[in-house]
């Protein structure tokens, strides 16, 4: 049945999207309290590899002494927590270095994001190729069993439920708590909410590990759930998409979300016809998501929103403008002196 | 949130030049342990690989001119970036220049057969090299003048498509035989290379005469003030009437030019044909360059000398066959950014320990000063 193939498609633009998802919802709380973590592309490799060895190393050291299944969960266990560790020390790195010794967060990312591959590089060379642990998949009962959204939503594996809850529960921190309203006011505005109380730079400290946490946690997804196994290539430059997704999502979590699966979905689009094309057009269609990416920063970013819309019906500009327009937060990349 | 470039000074006081190279040594020393440490773990012998390292790469004649032959490129695009960076701007597409240098020079070199005069044919090369990585670096700063998109991320994404161009011509139309690459070029379209060794004059002349030249228009230049301006302050700049937009294009435009002869340099030497991966990574060893000299022109030459040691010498230690020293190249990459790392933080530790003193002195709130300010005033008018 065609329907069939179009569910199981649209839930495969929903696993291999998971790590992108869980890196810009990191990102996006990074830079919520006003830190850009530029390191991201090398994070999800390094925590990729990471996650890879300790998960294999582990089901190496367990495996006859317990059930299969246990195994598979507690390496997936160790490997997504030292994942999340490489991810934390990375997002120390930028803090550190820019809160207490007052170096430029764009350069000591740009040079994290090289180190991060280069390390990930070097560490996974024995390891490529190699299978890794089963993937835990963990279809959800009764949720399962929903027509379309069961099949496309609940049968998935433990990275793709952490994404949705993670989105779930960042959407409702930021925008309904009070702990929210102060993360938000510290990337606005940081001189105000240090006068209201507020420790800024102890609050991007926290909110800046969190995201590294979570991207950490998307470079695990992708050899411990998407790929399943070590390749720079596979992951390589999806943080970059991760960052730009940041700034197409206007820094609110829905939004990054939809726009990681539409990125997904065209790369789903790219793969599912290549095989009819010449080798020549496909390297060309690889291309796709990046200029896709170059597209849609140059219409939220500049003033050409604006212009597009004179010319469209006035009924439709705020729904465009709510889907479109993206401003970064005031103090975004800015160090503050609390004294 | 940009490094800012240091103006250039006439006299640096001998005891900062003295503390500077001290924190690079102590920078340098902690990368070099680290990295000691991490080697042991896996079971090799740090002390011997890196005896064989330096002796792979300064014990003979030949390796030496490998060693001088891999400085060039990272040195020519680390010239082209001092004019970007000293204007403020982060050209992280330069690795998509250089693929683009060296596909245009490709359109002309693929042509020529091994009767043409290498005369008309070298500068041609070069002329559309420069003309492609210029046009590429316009492209990354078009998108930032017209559509406020970023510099860093119009590069990043022109980088990934000028990579898939490149792929789709080598699998393409310029596929030759099996292999995803061009045919080896003939030998007029190639730079000569000195009798008997592997050393380009031509090249080692290219970016000799790149950095000076570059030197001399940020140091003896109106224009080269004026990027120095906008690398300061943007908005002080344009007020103070420098047109930032245009000089904006124009510096990009610079860096892409020379970063397309990169890429020349790369096709038309190095490998002698277009081959996938032909920017190989120096737009960012380039990048690292320049940030690890803190944009001090001066110190590039050698530095960037210094740091070719490591590459050249790391690949004898991949083919070695005793197995305590036998090492991935990759490596090689892993001393060089954790190195700029290390350089980075160990300056930012050296200015908070210089500054600490007056830091204190910056608690008293500013609204403060201002009630204080405020209350000595009417003292003073009641007083008159």
């Amino acid at each position: 049945m065609a329907d069939d193939i179009l569910i199981r498609q649209i839930a495969g633009i929903v696993t291999s999207g998971t790590p992108i998802v869980l890196a810009a919802l990191g990102e996006t709380l990074a830079e919520r309290a006003g830190v850009i973590n530029l390191g991201v592309d090398g994070t999800l490799l390094l925590s990729a590899v990471s996650a890879f060895i300790t998960a294999l190393a582990v089901q190496k050291g367990l495996s006859g002494h317990m059930d299969a299944g246990l195994v598979t969960l507690i390496a997936a266990l160790a490997g997504s927590l030292v994942a999340m560790l490489v991810g934390v020390i990375e997002s120390l790195v930028v803090t550190i270095s820019s809160i207490e010794l007052k170096q430029s967060q764009v350069a000591i990312g740009f040079v994290l994001t090289l180190l991060g591959r280069d390390l990930a590089i070097f560490l996974g060379t024995p390891y490529r190729s190699q299978g890794g642990i089963p993937v835990l998949f963990l279809p959800i009962p009764l949720l399962k069993d929903i027509p379309l959204l069961g099949p496309i939503l609940f049968q998935h594996d433990l990275f793709t439920y952490l994404s949705l809850i993670t989105l779930i529960v960042m959407w409702f921190w930021i925008f309904r708590t009070k702990p929210g309203l102060t993360l938000r006011s510290v990337g606005e505005r940081p001189a105000t909410a240090f006068a209201r109380g507020a420790n800024v730079n102890r609050i991007r400290y926290i909110y800046t590990a969190i995201g590294g946490a979570l991207i950490g946690l998307g470079g695990a997804a992708y050899t411990l759930s998407v790929n399943s196994t070590w390749d720079e290539n596979a992951v390589g430059g999806n943080g970059w998409i991760a960052l730009a997704i940041v700034i197409f999502g206007g820094w609110q979590p829905l939004r990054v979300v939809i726009g990681v699966y539409l990125v997904a979905a065209l790369r789903v689009l790219v793969t599912s016809v290549q095989s009819s094309f010449d080798p020549a057009l496909v390297g060309l269609m690889n291309a796709a998501p990046w200029l896709l990416m170059i597209i849609t920063l140059f219409l939220v970013s500049g003033s050409y929103l604006e212009r597009l819309l004179k010319i469209l019906p006035r009924s439709v500009h705020p729904a465009l403008r709510a889907l479109l327009r993206s401003k970064p937060p005031a103090a975004l990349g800015t160090p503050f002196e609390q004294g | 949130m940009i490094a800012k470039p240091r103006t250039a000074r006439i006299s640096v006081p001998l005891s900062r030049t003295l503390i500077g190279a001290i924190t690079i040594v102590l920078a340098l020393v902690a990368v070099l342990i680290a990295i000691g440490v991490i080697l042991i773990l896996i079971g090799k012998n740090p002390l011997a690989a890196g005896e064989q390292l330096v002796q792979g790469a300064l014990g003979t004649a030949a390796s030496r001119a490998d060693v001088i032959m891999f400085a060039l490129p990272t040195l020519l695009g680390a010239s082209g970036l001092l004019i970007t960076f000293t204007a403020g701007l982060w050209n992280i597409g330069i690795e998509g220049q250089i693929t683009l240098g060296a596909i245009f020079a490709t359109i002309l070199a693929r042509s020529v057969t091994a009767t043409d005069s290498p005369l008309i044919v070298l500068p041609l090369e070069l002329l559309l090299a420069m003309l492609g990585g210029a046009l590429w670096a316009a492209l990354t700063g078009l998108l930032k003048l017209f559509g406020n998109v970023n510099e860093i991320f119009g590069g990043v994404a022109l980088n990934f498509v000028a990579q898939n161009i490149l792929i789709a011509l080598l699998n393409g139309p310029w596929k030759a035989g099996t292999y995803s690459s061009t045919a080896p070029f003939a030998a007029p379209a190639l730079l000569p290379a000195l009798n008997g060794t592997r050393l380009s004059p031509l090249a080692i002349a290219i970016t000799l005469a790149a950095y000076a030249g570059v030197v001399f228009t940020l140091r003896g230049t109106h224009w080269g003030l004026q990027l120095k301006a906008m690398g300061r302050n943007e908005r002080s700049a344009l007020l103070l009437g420098v047109r930032t937009r245009r000089n904006t294009l124009l510096a990009l435009i610079a860096c892409g030019a020379l970063a397309g002869l990169v890429g020349a340099i790369e096709a038309l030497f190095v490998r002698g044909k277009l081959a996938p991966g032909i920017s190989g990574g120096i737009g960012f060893a380039g990048t690292l360059l320049a940030l690890l000299v803190n944009l001090r022109a001066g110190w590039l030459p050698i530095v960037a000398l210094l740091l070719a040691i490591v590459p050249v010498g790391g690949l004898k230690l991949t083919m070695a066959l005793d197995e305590s020293v036998q090492l991935d190249t990759s490596l090689g990459n892993v001393f060089q950014s954790a190195l700029v790392l290390a350089v980075l933080l160990a300056n930012g530790i050296r200015a908070r320990w210089r500054t600490r003193p007056t830091m204190q002195a910056a608690i008293v709130p500013e609204s403060l000063i201002i009630s204080a300010a405020a209350e000595i005033t009417t003292h003073t008018i009641g007083k008159g």
